[in-house]
């Protein structure tokens, strides 16, 4: 239902940002961000508070207009196109449900606009209701509700039209921590249902991973990263999207080139370089680089006895057990490297870390494939 | 919600007449007491001149109507002040049947067409000899402000803590000394203004005055009002200028004081 | 017996009730005896006779409904300007706030009884309106713009427009804004977003100052004594004229109370349309979940 008529073609994807830009007076919100969105994906945009997640999510409404660069909407530059013909819909943070009108009227406000009525516009806010669990709900008005039926109504009234992208901004925010695990998997089987094509903005990277088939990471306005949960959390591709999605530690060092072999160096240990390591940065001997290893892949033996310097292999490191804390389904071990650099370890082998107890000295390794490196 | 830059302009240009609509009765009332003219309707006037105020100033009509409008309001605002602030105090503290009925009571002459307080108090007052009488003027005028001084009080208890006066008798201080130290202290802005009310309000009432004065005792409105009703002299403007001075300047206090006490 | 005298003893141990009493008296001496001796006044005897005169007398008649229309004009007047400039004032920030504030308080405490005066000599003949119009060739002689409706409803208008400015100003700061976004998004052109969703909701703010415009208005006496010309005359001043001049109080009372009536049946209404609209945002029957 595109109301300008434009036949989407293959070739063209849903939504597409090319070199998009915007700035508040002096201060830029999103710098020079490009991604394209196709026909049924689940995106969400994560990123701290004022990262331009936001900013983003309400130039793609309308509400915005970028200062340069070019929204699309199958191929066909947007920017000027008010909110009300862009046939996207909106999920906002604090639902905005017309508190005047009953939840029939408010599902039914994007068909009035459109001018669909009577028996056919009924019929689509039925079913609309009925999907979302809300079929009896029609008279009632919005604050004779729960937050949660609010949320599910505001979600109805933005899908109601078959909208060509739905936009969620924070849908989850203002629920209970309880409430929003079933959320997440109650919007995730609507949406799905439909097949619609969705855009999320959180800064709950735990809700993004559960809900998305990709994701962007913003950060200071610009898109840092985009790829699938898998591709962010196994291979971020900065620090800050090491650091944003899961925990990793961030070990510093630098290059060292022996001929055609490269390896990193640090005071207290070297690392050989992962086999998927593709050279994008064009490290040269000397450059500062960051090994990023999450902590569910250190493993951890108590030092060898043999007095042997550990720090002769590559890929292990000596380390001192500053604290240790039992979670339950796994323990959490703090460790100290000799030049004071704190290291994360987790592990699920509780019988093997019982060993350890805070002042031991163990020896930290990883795998090479379980890191990547970082322009530091 | 408005796109168009057209549309715009136009909707501010409307509101710019709005505005000067309100401002212009107002603020033409200066030039004309500036005007050397006998007659205001010469608009604007040709040639100034500060001789209507000081034919005011000098005008011992003027000028006892002043006094006496001066005295009024002063002794208006005291006996409104101390009647209204105990009346707040003690609804916003107390419940009891009935409540409802005495906050209407108090606010009451706000809503009430102020022609029918006027002549009520006329034929009340003539039987009780206080026509043509300080007394009699002070009264009634008390009785009009009383509700402004109890509104602008009871907003400003609305803001306070309930916990300072709890602790100020947990410190032993008795309920006269926790009035005195505490409780007035900090609703102190709110009687300011509903004093400053109060005073505008006597200064500037003509209705009732206009029955409960005689050509021996009048207040400067009730003079205004004979004057405007013959021709139309600058002297009014000057003397309008000077109350709107007075206005302005009350305007300002009470913003001041309310925003310097919500602190 | 013995129960009154023990809660009248408990209340004057009270320290609340000192605080109250005086200026309950000072209410009761000095207002609300007024007002009862006024309805007294109006019945002597217990008669009705003046009602009826004011009923049968056709001159008494055209004034009440002279007020009537007088106030629903300038009412109708006031709602059409305010509505306009408490959205402006809604929307504007810092010194276009303050300058928007000044313009609608500055007269507000300026006492009426000046600003008719002002409206005298802006809308006289040689008076600067005319003047303007003149010199704009919108008209060759000037027009009669005072001692008639004109003038009245001017004047009337111009006082009563800050009492209408401020209910809708006050309900539209409290709109949310995002369901503006929310009718936009959702394809609702500015008009329909208007009339559907922002219009409604400024609704009690409309009636509050629509009622409160109105109620105001019937009582006016001094304004429309000094714009108005002899067949603008309204109730106010029909009392004025019966009591001051005529000495006739009985007629008077009874006229006095009639405009009390009409004042309170106002804002009867006014409470009503309040309480019906609030029905509506907030029922009291609570959803089950």
């Amino acid at each position: 239902m595109t109301p300008e008529g434009v036949a989407p073609t293959a070739a063209t994807s849903t939504l597409e940002l090319d070199d998009v830009s915007k700035s508040f007076g002096a201060s830029p919100a999103l710098r020079e961000v490009s991604f394209r969105l196709e026909r049924g994906e689940f995106l969400t945009l994560l990123g701290p508070s004022g990262s331009g997640k936001t900013t983003m999510l309400r130039v793609i409404a309308g509400f915005l207009k970028p200062d340069r660069g070019a929204v699309r909407l199958h191929g066909r530059d947007v920017s000027d196109l008010p909110p009300y013909r862009r046939n996207i819909g909106m999920v906002f943070q604090d639902y905005a449900l017309f508190p005047h009108m009953t939840v029939a009227a408010n599902v039914g406000f994007p068909l009035e606009a459109r001018g669909i009525h009577g028996q056919r516009r009924k019929a689509m806010v039925k079913s609309m209701l009925a999907m979302v669990g809300l079929e009896s709900f029609g008279h009632r008005f919005p604050h004779q509700l729960s937050g949660g039926q609010q949320q599910r109504v505001a979600l109805a009234r933005a899908l109601v039209f078959n909208p060509e992208i739905v936009l969620l901004d924070e849908p989850l925010g203002a629920l209970d921590k309880k409430l929003r695990g079933a959320m997440q998997l109650e919007i995730l089987r609507v949406v799905k249902s439909l097949r619609a094509t969705v855009i999320s903005v959180t800064h709950d990277q735990e809700e993004a991973l559960v809900m998305s088939d990709r994701i962007a990471i913003f950060s200071e306005g610009t898109l840092v990263q985009i790829g699938s949960p898998r591709q962010l959390y196994e291979r971020p591709n900065t620090e800050f999207v090491a650091d944003f999605i899961g925990e990793s530690n961030l070990l510093r060092g630098q290059i060292s080139a022996n001929g055609t072999q490269r390896a990193i160096v640090a005071d207290c240990w070297k690392a050989e370089m992962p086999p998927s390591f593709s050279d994008l940065h064009n490290f040269s001997s000397g450059s500062s680089v960051v090994l990023a290893v999450r902590p569910e892949n250190i493993a951890v033996r108590p030092l060898a006895g043999d007095g042997e310097m550990p720090e002769l292999r590559p890929n292990v490191c000596r380390a001192v057990v500053r604290d240790k804390i039992y979670l339950g389904v796994e323990f959490r071990l703090m460790a100290a490297l000799p030049n004071d650099a704190i290291v994360q370890v987790r592990s699920r082998d509780l019988k093997g870390m019982d060993r350890f107890v805070r002042g031991s000295t163990i020896e930290l390794s990883w795998k090479p494939e379980d890191a990547v490196v970082l322009r530091g | 919600m408005i796109r168009s830059p057209l549309a715009r302009v136009a909707f501010g240009a409307v509101v710019v007449a709005i505005a000067a609509f309100l401002l212009l009765p107002t603020i033409i009332i200066f030039p004309i007491s500036f005007s050397a003219a006998s007659d205001a309707s010469q608009f604007p006037p040709a040639t100034y001149s500060l001789k209507w105020y000081e034919s005011v100033l000098l005008d011992p009509a003027w000028q006892s109507a002043t006094i006496t409008s001066f005295k009024t309001s002063c002794l208006t605002v005291i006996f409104s002040v101390v009647l209204g602030t105990s009346a707040a105090l003690a609804l916003f503290r107390s419940h009891f049947a009935g409540k409802a009925a005495v906050q209407a009571l108090l606010l009451s002459p706000l809503v009430t067409p102020v022609i029918v307080l006027a002549i009520g108090m006329f034929m009340v007052f003539s039987s009780w000899r206080l026509v043509g009488t300080l007394v009699g003027l002070v009264a009634a005028n008390t009785v009009l402000s009383i509700p402004f001084v109890v509104a602008s009080v009871t907003a400003t208890l609305h803001t306070l803590n309930p916990n300072l006066e709890f602790a100020s008798a947990g410190l032993g201080a008795g309920p006269w000394r926790t009035f005195w130290r505490v409780t007035l202290p900090l609703i102190f802005p709110g009687v300011m203004a509903g004093a400053i009310f109060a005073f505008i309000a006597s200064w500037d009432e003509v209705v009732v005055a206009i029955f409960l004065t005689t050509p021996s005792l009048r207040t400067l409105p009730v003079l205004i009002w004979s004057g405007v009703r013959g021709e139309i002299s600058p002297a009014v403007a000057a003397v309008g200028s000077i109350l709107i001075m007075i206005s302005a300047i009350g305007m300002i206090a009470v913003y001041l004081i309310t925003k310097g006490g919500s602190r | 017996m013995v129960q009154a005298l023990k809660g009248l003893t408990e209340r004057l141990r009270n320290p609340q009730f000192w605080l109250l009493a005086p200026s309950i008296l000072a209410l009761l001496c000095f207002f609300v005896y007024p007002l009862v001796y006024i309805v007294g006044r109006s019945l002597p005897g217990g008669s009705l006779k003046y009602y009826a005169e004011i009923l049968e007398t056709p001159v008494y008649l055209k004034v009440v409904g002279q007020t009537f229309q007088t106030s629903l004009l300038v009412s109708a007047i006031c709602l059409i300007l305010a509505y306009p400039y408490a959205f402006a004032m809604s929307r504007a920030r810092g010194v276009m706030l303050v300058l928007l504030s000044i313009a609608l308080l500055l007269p507000f405490w300026v006492s009426f009884l000046l600003r008719s005066f002002s409206w005298m000599i802006l809308l006289q003949d040689s008076g600067p309106i005319n003047k303007l119009l003149i010199r704009l060739g919108l008209i060759t002689s000037p027009l009669p713009l005072i001692r008639n409706t004109i003038g009245v409803t001017i004047g009337m208008s111009h006082i009563l427009l800050p009492y209408a400015v401020l209910p809708i100003y006050s309900v539209m700061r409290r709109i949310d804004l995002s369901l503006i976004d929310a009718a936009s998004i959702s394809g609702a052109r500015p008009v329909r977003t208007f009339w559907r969703v922002y219009f409604p909701l400024t609704l009690p703010g409309v009636y509050a100052a629509i009622v409160l415009c109105f109620t105001l208005a019937l009582g006016f006496y001094i304004t429309p004594a000094l714009l108005g010309g002899p067949r603008n005359t309204l109730i106010a001043q029909l009392i004025a004229d019966q009591i001051g001049d005529q000495l006739n109080f009985a007629a008077g009372s009874a006229m006095a109370v009639v405009l009390l009536i009409l004042t309170a049946t106002s804002f009867g209404v006014l409470g009503l349309l309040q309480l019906a609209s609030r029905q509506r945002e907030a029922p009291t029957e609570v959803a089950a979940k």
